[in-house]
């Protein structure tokens, strides 16, 4: 089920009035594609939050303009707290599109029990399937991922429509043995590391 | 053993000014969970050590800690009862530059609760305000 935002056009752009948008609440957002022109739109932040956290894709559009899009970019302030602009995509349900979407692990490693640590190499992989059946995550049964074994992109559980653009030897998730804590490196008590010169390979001089 | 160049193209460093945030280094990437800096400042490598051995001791082996910052400066200081002059000091300690944004640390393999405790002894050793992140999914 795509998530219903009320769009209203932007007459006004640049950086002023997009601050002068934010300040009021709205998100800046552009949709584009399908050979027509692109759309400067704005969004309630509200909206937005709600479409994130439920990790949507496709959108439905009301208000300004009634469309149906692919969330294609999100764009973050550099701290990851507010959301400054949303591009969109004119998409058709029924088309194939390429998304990234989460893995999610299920079940309790067998490696865990044998002292194991879970590490996933692989937050996020990309598919390809209809724009209307773009899945909120893919899951990797890990039950029976021992000690020292690895999963990859191929053992994932894929619903009906979907393939996979990542390579299926990708790695997902693997068990490794933990390392000691107390564990040291050796020591360079030297303290100062090489200078590389212009000259020659090395020398404990600057130049 | 504390973090710090194998190789350097020279000793020392002028101070720099940290200005904007972090536009590089702000997302968690490896874990699962991390600790991001609010404000600008430098960590000493000794700092990053005591960081991780304090997130170390707590996840202790149940988790994997990774650390996301480097320290690539090296800062100069000249000795006590030195008279003015007779040039730049001798490298004192090595820093790394933290803009605010900058994931400082990430853990991967632990719940959200240990992942918070063990943040918050780590952020105690701290320079720098920080917060705690989860990873953002697309």
């Amino acid at each position: 089920m795509a998530e219903v935002l009320d769009v209203e056009k932007r007459e006004q752009m640049g950086s002023s009035a997009t601050r002068r948008l934010r300040r009021d609440g709205r998100v800046p957002a552009v949709l584009y594609g399908h050979g027509e022109g692109n759309e400067h739109l704005s969004i309630p932040a509200a909206q937005v939050k709600t479409l994130l956290r439920h990790r949507s894709k496709t959108v439905e559009l009301a208000g300004a303009v009634k469309e149906t899009a692919l969330v294609s970019i999100v764009q973050w302030d550099p701290l990851g707290i507010e959301v400054l602009h949303l591009d969109l995509i004119r998409v058709n349900l029924k088309e194939l599109v390429q998304v990234t979407v989460a893995v999610h692990r299920h079940g309790d490693a067998a490696g865990l029990r044998q002292g194991g640590l879970l590490i996933d190499n692989t937050h996020e992989v990309e598919i390809e399937c209809s724009a209307g059946q773009i899945p909120e995550g893919l899951v990797l049964n890990v039950t029976d991922l021992a000690l020292g074994g690895h999963m990859t992109a191929a053992d994932l559980e894929l619903p009906e429509g979907v393939s996979l653009v990542t390579p299926v030897d990708t790695v997902i998730a693997r068990i490794e043995q933990p390392k000691g804590v107390a564990e040291e490196e050796p020591t360079d008590q030297a303290g100062e590391p090489e200078v590389i010169s212009k000259g020659g390979d090395k020398s404990g001089e600057e130049g | 053993m504390a973090l710090m160049p194998k190789r350097v193209k020279h000793r020392k460093s002028q101070r720099g000014r940290i200005k904007g945030s972090a536009t590089r280094g702000n997302t968690v990437v490896f874990g699962d969970y991390g600790i991001q800096s609010l404000e600008p400042g430098w960590v000493k490598a000794t700092t990053i050590e005591a960081g991780r051995i304090a997130a170390q001791q707590y996840v202790r082996g149940e988790g994997k800690l990774y650390i996301r910052i480097f320290p690539d400066k090296s800062v100069s200081s000249t000795p006590l009862e030195t008279r003015m002059g007779k040039g730049k000091g001798e490298p004192d300690f090595w820093a790394a530059v933290v803009k605010p944004g900058t994931i400082l640390y990430e853990l991967g393999g632990v719940t959200e609760q240990q992942a918070k405790v063990c943040f918050a002894r780590l952020a105690s050793k701290l320079p720098v305000k920080v917060r705690f992140v989860e990873r953002r999914y697309a």
